[in-house]
């Protein structure tokens, strides 16, 4: 049973992630690019915590995440004419934005007790995978809302040091 | 080896660089950039079982793609505030 469904997750899974990674070359408006771009963030991100890798998809989903809503917004303050307007980017917002995300993601990510103790279980018995899934999904809630946090203090960090000209 | 993460790699590295050779708007080249990495992070993850350090390796991988992508990011809009295009094939004074 979990065999299965493990099979029919990592298929849907796969197929999602290169098909709406097809799209993102494929539309000429950004914002729907970047939209495409972010479900297969999404989609491989789910593939890699399916195969045990936690941390690493949750990461993966988190930063990239954060830079696909990143220039999606650059191309709405293109569209919109804020630039013209005053606005301009400060180096340092978007600097600390991406130290925060970046060292916040290896820090939770590989000292983190229940990312860890994440690894899958050698057998290949279902009943063990099962066993595993159940654990890691109690244990690990924390840590995955760290991350996303962090994500979210990045891309906070970011857009709240974007400072207006005099 | 993972087999089963290999291919969807390999297929989002190939869109990734077809992405970039083929559009001329700076932030969909970015984007496609950003479908390169997360294909190469799903390579190195597969690679895990024979080199242990694959995983460090992907961390690596994403959050040097991120550091790209927000740079990119305000290069583009410098870009665009100087020029007034995002378009690359527009963009000639460096080349030589």
């Amino acid at each position: 049973m979990f065999s299965t469904a493990f099979e029919t997750a990592h298929h849907l899974l796969a197929a999602g992630c290169v098909l709406f990674a097809v799209f993102v070359p494929l539309q000429h408006r950004v914002e729907r690019a970047a939209g495409a771009l972010a479900l297969c963030v999404l989609c491989a991100g789910a593939l890699l915590t399916l195969h045990g890798h936690v941390a690493l998809g949750a990461s993966i989903a988190v930063l990239l995440m954060a830079s696909t809503l990143f220039l999606l917004f650059v191309q709405l303050t293109v569209d919109v004419g804020e630039v013209r307007s005053g606005r301009r980017f400060s180096v340092r917002g978007v600097f600390a934005g991406a130290v925060v995300a970046f060292f916040g993601a290896a820090v939770v990510g590989n000292w983190s007790p229940s990312f860890q103790a994440a690894t899958p279980p050698s057998t290949s018995s279902p009943a063990a995978k099962a066993d595993w899934a159940q654990a890691l999904f109690t244990t690990a809630h924390v840590e995955v809302a760290l991350l996303c946090g962090m994500g979210l203090i990045s891309l906070l960090l970011v857009f709240l040091l974007i400072r207006r000209q005099p | 080896m993972t087999v089963s993460m290999l291919l969807p790699g390999c297929a989002l590295v190939l869109v990734g660089i077809v992405g970039v050779l083929a559009r001329r708007s700076l932030l969909s080249v970015l984007l496609s950039f950003n479908v390169g990495v997360v294909g190469a992070c799903l390579l190195l993850a597969s690679a895990e079982a024979e080199h242990p350090k694959g995983l460090v390796a992907a961390f690596v991988v994403a959050g040097c793609g991120l550091w790209i992508s927000l740079c990119g990011g305000a290069v583009a809009l410098a870009v665009y505030r100087r020029k007034g295009t995002l378009h690359v094939d527009e963009l000639r004074e460096m080349r030589g």
